[in-house]
């Protein structure tokens, strides 16, 4: 496995926890802190 | 019918290539972005404003960032655009940009595996060649606190506008505004005639707490200060120190480990991402239909006969390097495989690294740089970084082939 599948792939994972923590906050309490 | 398979085929490499950049690019551009949100949310504005200073401290602080952060040109871009806009001396800004995409150590990592260790420290100590060349030259060409007020005429200080007595716009030195004070414990007044201003008693440089004895008028607002030092810093600069607020205006810093303060990261990195969407299209598409389509042995072809030009000749071949990177990159990892190529089709070394100093010029990311700056500073910028990258590309030249 190459270096850029593993990094995109993390890059990949980062993003979506990100996606889910931003939907999570935008669904739950409806303003950015 | 056999021209349609022609133009379709061609599609296809382009699209292919250009996939191809953007999966060599994925994570660097990802890091840079989610880089670039972490530190619009979680790093104070305050140190933001001690560290990322026009002295040689604050610009050699920003390129020490830059080169442990992201080496993708986009997210380095979002990074620079959003410490500018916090505050950031723009020569330290500027620094980061070039030490993010030219000094960065895995851009230097690559390079030393690639090309050797000559050309991965002719990147480095070129970077620092240029970074040296445009904070110079702003200096130079911007005076006086001609930067801040710049910035002040983009929009990060609004405040510059909203108040109509020009008096009100400019600063009274610590001297002037000690001179017009009106008598003991009382504060100095600019101008000795109006009512007594709201004071900041924080020192707005240090943090101590201020004195009368050291006061500056500044928008309508009196600044204290510890010592006629801090005074004349903040006089030489004020929009650093006063534009984003006293210390009770400074928002608390938030913690890392709040979901709040991750969902507010996230918010900001897509925002940067949609920010930049149309200038990230373009450029891979641009760089992989250039990638699949234009023979890149044409490419050394040119550049051996533009070096070949009488007395200006070699000066043309740096500048080319400058053009082949407009015309071809998008990311500066992705340009090391073509500098490479380029190496072996016998283009010289100062031409090869100055190609790889042109990413920073490609017309995207000129986009974002006319939409993050004032439109004068821009300008001065590129002209700088062109005047650097080719001084750079020259001594490194210079210095490589001198040694072993």
């Amino acid at each position: 496995m190459s270096f850029d599948t593993i990094a995109n792939a993390a890059a990949l994972a980062v993003i979506a926890v990100l996606a889910v923590i931003y939907w999570y906050g935008k669904h739950h309490h409806g303003s950015q802190p | 019918m056999h021209v349609a398979l022609l133009v379709l085929d061609a599609l296809r490499r382009g699209l292919a290539a250009s996939w191809g950049l953007l999966w060599a690019s994925l994570y660097g551009l990802t890091l840079g972005f989610i880089l670039s949100a972490v530190v619009q949310v979680l790093v104070p504005q305050r140190m933001l404003r001690r560290y990322a200073t026009g002295g040689l401290r604050g610009i050699a602080t920003a390129a020490g960032f830059g080169a442990i952060s992201s080496s993708c040109s986009y997210g380095s871009a979002a990074v620079t655009r959003s410490l500018y806009q916090r505050g950031a001396d723009a020569r330290a800004a500027f620094s980061f940009l070039i030490s993010s995409t030219n000094m960065n150590i895995a851009i230097l990592v690559m390079f030393w595996t690639l090309m050797g260790w000559k050309f991965a420290l002719a990147e480095l100590f070129g970077g620092a060649i240029i970074i040296a060349v445009v904070a110079t030259g702003l200096s130079v060409l911007f005076p006086r606190g001609a930067l801040d007020r710049l910035r002040a005429g983009c929009g990060d200080a609004g405040a510059d506008h909203a108040i109509g007595d020009p008096a009100d716009r400019g600063v009274v030195p610590a001297g002037a505004a000690a001179r017009a004070a009106t008598g003991p414990g009382q504060a100095p007044v600019a101008g000795g005639t109006r009512p007594r201003l709201p004071a900041e008693e924080q020192d707005a440089v240090c943090g101590m707490t201020g004195s009368t004895e050291h006061a500056v008028a500044y928008r309508g607002r009196e600044y204290w200060f510890c010592s006629a030092g801090c005074a004349n810093s903040f006089a030489a600069s004020p929009s650093r120190y006063a534009v984003q607020g006293t210390a009770e205006a400074e928002p608390p810093r938030p913690p890392l480990a709040s979901i709040q303060t991750w969902n507010a990261i996230a918010a900001r990195a897509w925002g940067d991402a949609r920010m930049l969407r149309t200038e990230l299209i373009i450029g891979y598409l641009l760089a992989g239909f250039a990638e699949a389509l234009i023979p890149k042995h044409a490419f050394s072809q040119v550049l051996h006969a533009v070096g070949a030009v009488p007395v200006i000749g070699y000066v043309l071949l740096l500048l080319s390097g400058l053009v082949i990177a407009v015309a071809t990159f998008v990311c500066s990892m992705g340009n090391v495989p073509v500098a490479r190529f380029l190496r072996a089709a016998g283009v010289p070394l100062g031409a090869n690294t100055t190609y790889i100093y042109g990413d920073l010029l490609i017309l995207p990311l000129v986009r974002i740089y006319r939409r993050s700056f004032p439109p004068r500073l821009a300008a001065v910028f590129l002209g700088l970084f062109v005047a650097g990258a080719c001084v750079a590309g020259a001594a490194m030249e210079a210095v490589m082939h001198a040694l072993p």
